[in-house]
């Protein structure tokens, strides 16, 4: 820093030097060169102390005035042009080391360095031989250097191991007094080490340490760990997870240094399989919330745990439960108490009711076995017995009685046997007292039942009993009936008989019941029956009436009391031939039109028989007197007679059958028009139209459509042309050709195309 | 020590004698001295190399006998 001020200063001096100097050299411009010239010289040479001298002289007066500023080159220039200067050989102004250590001192500069002499004497005149530096020399002073420091090493170590004695220097084999006193000095001094030993241990002890330094360098004898210590450990898995005859290693479950539970075993490996599984349920992604999900999950004896909400956020609140078990003296554990406590469980499980309601079902719409036992009379069973019996006899000669084996046409087919039946009956004897005839048929009912019991299946046979029974009470019924009227139609024929034979002439004109008939009053109002009052005549018609009644009621005795009838009509028609026949067979048949009311058919035809619409011999005088007069027309209408002339009318009209033919009901053809043009195509329906409307309107298609025409049938015959199975141009058959002109199996390609066509292809 | 020539390229030629640890600032004065130049208008060059004035001559690499 006091450098710097002084540069500073010294510059500042300088600075002013300079300027007196320019100020000087301006004042002498004129002068300039030669007192330049000079003045050079003398600054060169002396400037210094010239300026030294002269900025003490001037120092104040310079001070004030400005600084000038010229231009260096301008001066140089000049100068350079103007003077020769006195200068060194070299042609260069310099100044000599005394002149220029003094501008450094000046400066502040150092002097200059002790080689100026070289340096004066290296100039370039006289080049001087610089020092070589010797690498050579250089090196050998550093291997001196190492040898040397090396040397030195080697003495210290020298010393140092100059204290240890070598085996060689060993001199016991040659003093035994020596060795033992050696040995004596050892001993000693372990003993010595000893005591030593002993007075430490004596301050640990004062000092309470001893019980660490023991254990440190002690050896402590450990106990044996036994089985006996594992009793009440705690073990970290399902008891079931351990199988029999395996063998797990359990290791001691990590915890916190500063935990403070017990101790807990755990196997790696079994941990891992836990977790595991773990893992896989999860992975299932089972659905967390089961909505209908009973409450048996987790119960504890009998009781349910019911679940609570949100229960799968439990484990994650309340930390993982984890299934344990402990190990008993020796390291036992069995399921013993698990097991127990489990079949207690499942004990109370099991007596515990379930709410649940019996399984709903469709009641089933029949009876079942059971309940039908219910229906069965206890007389079933002896009748049951009875025709098991007459079952069992008679079944083997039965095959030739009747193939009627069928419970449900049982009845009807009784029926028909017993019409049959009856009809025999009848025939053989009129007067037979009914219940014989009852029994008989009853009897033969049930033979016939027998006859017909094959497989004794009880069901069947109660099924069938009950019908009988119904059958057997209907039948009861119809033959009493029958018997009545038979008896009764029998008995009245003949009191009838005897009536008539006795009273001709019983003149009681009127009886106590005057039956009103429609018909009978239509007949009357007609007008002509003069037998109408007569009484003989109406109860004998009225008798008749009566007995065709009756005897129409029965249509199984249809056809005797048709013979019946025919006796007393014969009858009484020989006993009123007095009376006008007509009258009495129209007022027969007159009188006979109320019976058509309540039979059928067969009254119908009698009547119609009387009548005489039907051709019968009985037949005196066909015709009805009441068709006489015209009938009065009810659907009268009055035609127009004009309505038929005209056109219209007549075209709508069909004169033809308007009903299809009857005898041609299952012709039903099958009708396809195929048209066909000059050629013999068929023609599709689009073509055909063509045709058609071609000759309907007398020209056909223009040049275009024909040349189209003719096109498109040329390439269908092409196309049919074409062969299936080859190309177009027909190369496998060529190939085939060749092949055989060739006589060999292949075919040489070669060539051009041309070589291959088919005139080429020769052998 | 070092001598240095310098020359103006107009008939000023200067050797100047100085240590190799002088700086260009003093070594222009030094010439300035010599030459009656000031020495802040002097611009030394080698080759349009200008030297700068903090920096010493012997890290210019400016040994015995150059011409600057």
């Amino acid at each position: 820093m006091g450098s710097s001020k002084k540069h500073k200063e010294k510059s500042r001096e300088e600075t002013e030097d300079r300027r007196r100097e320019h100020k000087k050299h301006r004042h002498k411009e004129r002068d300039r060169d030669t007192s330049d010239r000079d003045k050079d010289k003398r600054k060169r040479s002396r400037s210094r102390e010239r300026s030294r001298r002269d900025s003490r002289s001037k120092g104040e007066k310079s001070s004030g005035e400005p600084r000038v500023k010229r231009e260096k080159v301008d001066l140089g220039y000049q100068e350079s042009k103007t003077e020769t200067q006195p200068q060194s050989a070299s042609g260069d102004a310099s100044l000599s080391i005394e002149e220029t250590n003094k501008l450094r001192a000046k400066l502040g500069l150092k002097p200059l360095d002790l080689n100026e002499n070289k340096k004066e004497l290296g100039t370039k005149e006289d080049p001087m031989v610089a020092e070589t530096i010797n690498p050579i020399v250089i090196q050998q002073q550093k291997e001196m250097r190492e040898k040397l420091a090396a040397l030195k090493e080697k003495r210290l170590l020298n010393k140092k191991l100059g204290k240890v004695k070598t085996l060689a220097e060993e001199d016991w084999l040659d003093d035994t007094a020596a060795w033992v006193e050696r040995s004596r000095k050892l001993a000693k001094e372990k003993e010595l080490a000893e005591k030593r030993a002993k007075l430490l241990e004596e301050m640990d002890q004062e000092f309470g340490v001893s019980n660490l330094v023991e254990e440190e360098f002690g050896q402590s004898k450990q106990e044996a760990y036994t089985s006996r210590d594992l009793k009440g450990l705690k073990v970290q898995h399902k008891l079931e997870s351990f199988s029999e005859g395996q063998s797990v290693i359990l290791t001691l479950e990590d915890k916190g240094v500063l935990e403070e539970k017990e101790d807990v075993l755990v196997n790696v490996g079994l941990i891992d399989k836990e977790k595991a599984e773990k893992n896989v349920e999860l992975k299932k992604k089972k659905p967390d919330y089961k909505p209908y999900q009973e409450e048996e999950s987790v119960e504890d004896m009998a009781t349910f745990k019911s679940h609570t909400v949100l229960s799968k956020y439990d484990e994650e609140i309340e930390g993982e439960k984890k299934q344990s078990f402990r190990l008993s003296t020796g390291g036992f554990a069995d399921g013993e108490r698990e097991r127990e406590l489990q079949s207690v469980r499942e004990a109370l499980r099991n007596q515990a009711q379930s709410l649940q309601m019996p399984v709903l079902t469709i009641a089933s719409e029949y009876y079942t076995p059971q309940e039908i036992v219910g229906f069965n009379k206890t007389k079933r069973r002896v009748r049951k017995i009875r025709k098991k019996e007459k079952s069992a006899v008679d079944l083997l000669p039965d095959d030739t009685r009747s193939t009627d084996f069928g419970s449900r046409t049982r009845g009807r087919g009784r029926k028909n046997e017993d019409d049959v039946v009856e009809v025999k009956e009848e025939t053989r004897c009129t007067l037979e007292t009914p219940q014989e005839s009852d029994d008989i048929r009853m009897a033969e009912m049930e033979m016939s039942d027998d006859e017909n019991f094959l497989a004794p299946e009880l069901v069947t046979i109660e099924e069938d009993e009950a019908e009988q029974e119904l059958q057997k009470q209907l039948e009861k019924q119809r033959k009493l009936k029958q018997k009545q009227l038979l008896k009764d139609s029998g008995e009245k024929v003949v009191e009838k008989i005897r009536d008539i034979i006795k009273s001709d002439d019983d003149n009681d004109p009127e009886k106590k019941n005057i039956v009103f008939n429609a018909t009978s009053e239509f007949c009357r109002t007609l007008g002509d029956i003069p037998t109408y009052g007569l009484s003989g005549n109406r109860e004998d018609q009225e008798d008749i009436m009566d007995f065709d009644q009756e005897e129409e009621k029965d249509d199984v005795a249809g056809s005797d009391s048709e013979i019946d009838e025919n006796i007393g009509w014969s009858s009484v028609n020989l006993d009123e031939e007095q009376k006008p026949s007509e009258f009495t067979t129209a007022s027969a048949t007159i009188l006979d039109e109320e019976p058509i009311v309540n039979s059928g058919l067969a009254a119908a035809l009698k009547l119609c028989t009387n009548k005489g619409l039907l051709d019968t011999q009985m037949q005196k005088v066909a015709r009805v007197r009441a068709t006489k007069g015209s009938l009065p027309n009810d659907n009268y209408c009055i035609e127009d007679k004009m309505g038929f002339d005209d056109k219209y009318s007549r075209r709508e009209e069909y004169r033809g059958f308007t009903q299809d033919f009857k005898d041609k009901d299952g012709y039903k053809p099958e009708i396809k028009i195929e048209y066909v043009d000059e050629s013999g195509r068929k023609l599709t329906p689009k073509e055909a139209f063509r045709q058609l409307s071609h000759r309907f309107h007398g020209k056909g298609s223009g040049k275009m459509k024909t040349e189209r025409r003719m096109k498109k049938l040329e390439e269908e015959a092409l196309l049919k042309k074409m062969s299936s199975s080859d190309t177009p141009l027909g190369t496998v058959a060529l190939l085939q050709e060749k092949q055989k002109s060739q006589k060999t199996p292949y075919i040489v390609l070669s060539g051009s195309g041309k070589s291959m066509n088919v005139n080429n292809i020769t052998k | 020590m070092i001598e240095v020539i310098c020359n103006d390229r107009l008939g000023k030629k200067v050797r100047v004698k100085c240590n190799s640890e002088d700086t260009i600032g003093d070594l222009k004065k030094l010439i300035a001295a010599q030459t009656g130049t000031r020495y802040d208008k002097i611009v030394l060059k080698k080759w349009y190399t200008i030297f700068k004035d903090h920096v010493s001559l012997g890290d210019y690499g400016v040994s015995l006998r150059e011409s600057l």
